[in-house]
């Protein structure tokens, strides 16, 4: 892994367009901007984390037999 | 065409959940990313036996093993309207609503009334071009474990 130190108001550049600015620093936490063409998906990565460990728990979800589908999905044509 | 099945090209798959089954190459999704959890897997297919309705299989063809229960998040939560950026359009070559459908991943556990819908991360899929993505939602709070039954019983979700 690539480290750096930045200082407040410094940006480290990615490639062509991405840019990602320290905007402050306040105890432990860091504010952080990032300038990126949009179609760059941008994530906190514990959301990303939650979404595939989930996905993991989904693998082994059966649907039991006697599942009252029609109290479920009131909807349902 | 419907007409005509082309035997010859038709796949034959070992599942988990469904045995040794058949399929049709010209309906394989293509999920560029994966899913996440499982990026290296980029091909399903959506399996809808008449007996799991309203819930469909989101199948992978190339681990047997990998399969998600999938349902349209409108059965149970018909207000959902989710924000999707239009890059995820762009990207699944969507340009008509008509080509678009939704799903949610459904976890369902031991005790089937605490199961749950992940509105946090829809799965996009472009019907016609046969693209498919799970989009994280940046926008909106939908929670990741809807629980289907706890809102059936008036508490909100």
């Amino acid at each position: 892994m690539l480290v750096l130190t930045r200082k407040k108001d410094e940006s480290i550049m990615i490639g062509h367009g991405i840019e990602i600015v320290i905007l402050g620093i306040d105890g432990d936490k860091v504010r952080i901007g990032i300038e990126a063409p949009r179609d760059v998906t941008i994530l906190r990565k514990e959301v990303y984390i939650d979404v595939a460990n989930i996905n993991k728990q989904a693998i082994s979800s059966n649907i039991p037999m006697d599942l009252p589908l029609g109290s479920i999905f009131p909807h349902k044509d | 065409m419907s007409c005509c099945r082309k035997d010859a090209t038709n796949m034959i798959i070992e599942t988990a959940r469904f045995g040794s089954i058949e399929i049709e190459p010209e309906k394989i999704i293509y999920f560029k990313d994966g899913l996440p959890g499982f990026e290296s897997l980029t091909k399903y297919i959506i399996l809808s036996p008449p007996e799991l309705s309203p819930f469909h299989v989101l199948q992978s063809i190339e681990d047997g093993d990998i399969s998600f229960i999938i349902s349209n998040p409108f059965l149970f939560k018909n207000d959902y309207s989710p924000y999707i950026n239009e890059t995820v359009f762009r990207e699944l070559e969507i340009e008509d609503d008509s080509q678009a459908a939704i799903f949610t991943i459904i976890v369902i556990p031991n005790d089937y009334r605490k199961m749950t819908a992940n509105l946090m991360a829809p799965i996009i899929i472009n019907s016609e071009k046969r693209l498919g993505k799970q989009v994280i939602l940046d926008k909106g709070d939908y929670p990741i474990r809807y629980s289907i039954f706890q809102t059936k019983s008036g508490k909100v979700g």
